[in-house]
């Protein structure tokens, strides 16, 4: 009993889970649900595709909830299954065409809108050019430095735990690490 | 002075920095080197340009995700139900099986019969098998 009051919080809930709590899932959906999206969407470039893999990933965390033992972190675990997903789904060349990649304009030629505060039409235009290289530049990278790199940035994962998504070592994590930072500071140096 | 991009220490070394992650020697190593080379402090602040805003997720996310699992569980055999969770009630089951057939009368006896009259009848028929060789 000592052992489940030390685990993790997400650990804990996954357990509960694991025992027929559906309340438990719900609130591990809710707390992992966008970071998932999100890293995904940055990881295909497309938010359709990725909503689709982000489905993929809470159905396989729940149909796994029986033989679940939290031997690692749960994020560890849950971003191993997205970026598996993800990877495979590049590979696949899942990236249809008809679905809206984040760049593209809608049928009735507006931009896309997202989450944004407020600018001028200068500003606007200058910020969507900006938004618009760093998402090409991070596409751009290979898949694992890709992967190993929205992880660091944007879901707080450092080093160590990365190596244990991306199952490799931890100093292989950090050269992935310096690869993207250093072609990402060459192809985006003209915004500093 | 050798740049910190150049060997793989070094890359370590600016990984760990941009983790926050080095002790006060190496991160006062690498701030000196920083304070000089335009490459090495470009490399540690591209990590900050990356904010870019993402999409919202679309409202039926979870609505289309609990669909799919009811789906699914609908579908799963009996046998593929946890153990876990059948446990409790399969071994309640079996006490109570086990409690049913422990009660089981051993020699059937036959019900019209008052159970005095079928004692005393069997008492009699054991004295006739203890008296029988004498009768030989």
């Amino acid at each position: 009993m000592e052992a489940v009051a030390n685990l993790e919080r997400d650990a804990q809930l996954m357990l509960r889970v694991r025992d027929g709590d559906e309340t438990s899932f719900a609130l591990l959906l809710e707390r992992h649900r966008g970071p998932v999206i999100h890293f995904l969407c940055r990881m295909v470039g497309n938010q359709a595709v990725s909503e689709e893999l982000a489905q993929e990933v809470f159905f396989r965390v729940y149909k796994s909830r029986e033989s679940y033992e939290p031997t690692a972190k749960f994020t560890t675990w849950l971003f191993r299954i997205a970026t598996h997903l993800a990877l495979n789904s590049i590979r696949d060349g899942k990236k249809e065409k008809g679905q809206q990649s984040l760049d593209e304009e809608l049928p009735d030629g507006r931009e896309r809108q997202v989450a944004d505060g407020a600018h001028t039409v200068e500003e606007s235009l200058m910020q969507e050019v900006r938004v618009r290289e760093v998402r090409s530049a991070i596409e751009a990278l290979p898949e694992k430095q890709r992967a190993a790199v929205l992880m660091h940035k944007y879901d707080g994962l450092g080093y160590a735990q990365i190596s244990k998504v991306l199952e490799c070592s931890d100093s292989a994590t950090k050269s992935l690490l310096f690869r993207a930072y250093e072609t990402l500071r060459v192809r985006l140096a003209h915004f500093a | 002075m050798t740049c910190l991009r150049e060997n793989s220490q070094g890359a370590e070394l600016l990984i760990g920095y941009l983790e926050g992650t080095l002790p006060v020697a190496e991160r006062q190593q690498v701030d000196v080197h920083v304070a000089e080379c335009a490459e090495c402090r470009g490399l540690l602040a591209v990590r900050g340009s990356l904010d870019v805003p993402v999409p919202e997720v679309s409202a039926n996310f979870d609505a289309k995700l609990y669909a799919r699992i009811a789906v699914d569980e609908a579908s799963r055999p009996w046998w593929k139900f946890s153990w876990k969770l059948v446990a409790p009630v399969a071994g309640l089951a079996a006490v109570l099986a086990v409690a049913v057939f422990v009660q089981q009368p051993v020699v059937q006896m036959d019900p019209a019969v008052p159970q005095d009259v079928q004692q005393l009848e069997q008492a009699l028929e054991d004295l006739e098998l203890l008296s029988a060789p004498e009768s030989l």
